[in-house]
């Protein structure tokens, strides 16, 4: 079992994996990361073989860490990348409790934070990684973590996942063709394909911002927008969030907090579209 | 929809109902129109929040709970799940072995029945499960099925 | 619509009118269904009928399934 230890944000990671491959990608991946705060990890995720033979034997990658999920349908070697991110995201769905986590990505500007949420192949990422190229700092593709006492956003900036249709939109607009992974076609998300957030946004990861604004994108339709009433904003946010309910009291506290933000839903046909609808809403609200 | 038992709706869903709703915090002067438009719908006056988590849907846990608990084990349990005793009108002895975690969270997501048990038998419980508190055995247990921890 | 986290249980609820105010009420005071209806329209001024009283019958009923309210 080899290890490799990153920091993003406030979590420390160490990652530890049966196989030399999915490690030396994460290590490219997340070039120019720093370690764990005190060399001491806040989260431990693993991929290992499903049973030993399957080291070697048509390997199977099953992932664990402090936490698991019993029945998941093992992964193929060759997207070991991508489960060790899933290892990553599991610890950090089941095990964070510091900050209250919401299913989101965020950008910031001026010091406050769009939050960009809903369901998966909504398009957030997307929108996300968009705009950290064009002047945002991008804060977070998977998870958004709010400080339920202060309800400061604290970034972690983890490599956006672009799939499918994103990633020659991304290869295109993003020069620098090492702050990508390797294309994984066929995963259980269709083609898949990481991206390193820019220098600013991983050197600034400790710099904190202010939720501003709060919108739920759906890719794939005519241009919409609408307004979303306060008591259905609080159940989509809890929807999003894997962590609500383990925080209890603090979790509802920031949860009621965040229910004052201005949000809104839109639909969108493509990417323009919907940049050009968030830099109009953005403008509404002084973002 | 309200069973015999009065059950609210679990409908975490249910945003375009919703969505014309006041904010929470601000005082509602109640009118004779709105306990008419209650009865009248007979909609769900309770949203309780139970948020999915599709990544764990294959829960962690492999906790159980004993129905009733240890402490009150020769109780029998009432149709809205209150404990009473033995032979009481409307009530059933608790299942012989402890629920299992991932059984509970079916019957509380999709009304399913314990296996062996009737689907009466099985509502009684999970309204038994559904009414725990910190402190009594079992909670930390329905608590993780929620979210799973 | 109002917003409830119960303590005891860890979980968050919304409920909607008259459910708040019955609750409000039952705190100050606890009593049955009958009582409660008159105490609601009282305090809503509303006139009290037997449709009142159904429904409140109903919703206290409801409150107890989920456990935010217990018979004595």
């Amino acid at each position: 079992m080899r290890h490799l230890q990153i920091r993003i944000g406030p979590a420390g990671f160490r990652i530890g994996s049966a196989w030399p491959g999915p490690l030396a990608a994460m290590r490219d991946l997340y070039a120019g990361y720093p370690m764990p705060q005190d060399d001491i990890p806040t989260h431990t995720a693993r991929i290992e073989p499903t049973r030993f033979w399957r080291r070697w034997i048509r390997p199977q990658v099953a992932i664990c860490g402090d936490h698991m999920l019993m029945d998941t349908v093992p992964m193929a070697l060759r997207h070991g990348l991508l489960a060790a991110e899933m290892a990553m995201n599991l610890q950090m769905a089941l095990g964070e409790r510091r900050f209250l986590l919401l299913h989101a990505a965020a950008v910031e500007r001026g010091g406050k934070a769009l939050i960009l949420t809903g369901e998966s192949g909504s398009g957030k990422s997307t929108l996300a990684a968009m705009l950290g190229e064009q002047g945002w700092r991008l804060l977070a593709d998977e998870f958004v973590l709010i400080d339920p006492e202060s309800m400061m956003l604290h970034p972690f900036p983890r490599a956006v996942s672009l799939k499918n249709s994103a990633i020659p939109e991304m290869e295109r607009i993003v020069a620098d063709q090492s702050r990508f992974g390797p294309l994984l076609r066929d995963t259980p998300k269709g083609h898949l394909r990481h991206l390193r957030p820019n220098a600013d946004a991983i050197a600034r990861m400790d710099t904190l911002a202010a939720p501003a604004l709060i919108l739920f994108p759906r890719f794939g339709e005519a241009p919409q927008v609408q307004g979303i009433g306060r008591a259905e904003l609080f159940v989509r946010l809890t929807q999003g969030s894997t962590n609500y309910i383990p925080l209890g009291e603090r979790g509802y506290g920031a949860m009621t907090k965040l229910m004052t933000l201005p949000a809104a839903m839109f639909a969108y046909p493509d990417t323009a579209s919907g940049l050009d609808i968030v830099e109009r809403y953005c403008a509404e609200v002084g973002l | 929809m309200h069973g015999e038992d009065g059950q609210p709706e679990d409908r975490p869903d249910v945003a375009s109902d919703i969505g014309s709703v006041e904010a929470p915090s601000r005082a509602q002067k109640s009118s004779r129109r709105d306990l008419l438009r209650l009865s009248a719908l007979g909609g769900a006056a309770i949203i309780t929040i139970r948020p999915g988590m599709a990544q764990a849907a294959a829960s962690v846990n492999m906790c159980t709970i004993a129905v009733p608990d240890a402490a009150r084990s020769t109780k029998w349990i009432k149709s809205d799940g209150t404990l009473v005793s033995k032979n009481t009108a409307n009530s059933y002895p608790g299942p012989t072995s402890p629920l299992k975690a991932a059984d509970i969270k079916n019957a509380i997501n999709y009304n399913t029945s314990y296996p062996g048990y009737t689907s009466a038998q099985s509502s009684a419980y999970t309204n038994y499960i559904k009414k725990l508190t910190q402190g009594t055995a079992g909670f930390t247990c329905f608590a993780s099925i929620q979210n799973p921890a | 619509m109002t917003l409830l986290y119960h303590k005891p249980s860890g979980v968050t609820h919304f409920l909607a009118s008259p459910l708040p105010e019955m609750l409000a009420l039952l705190r100050e005071v606890p009593c049955g269904a009958d009582i409660l209806a008159e105490r609601l329209c009282h305090r809503l001024a509303i006139p009290c009928n037997d449709e009142a009283v159904t429904v409140v019958t109903e919703r206290l009923a409801e409150l107890a399934a989920i456990g935010l309210v217990h018979s004595a």
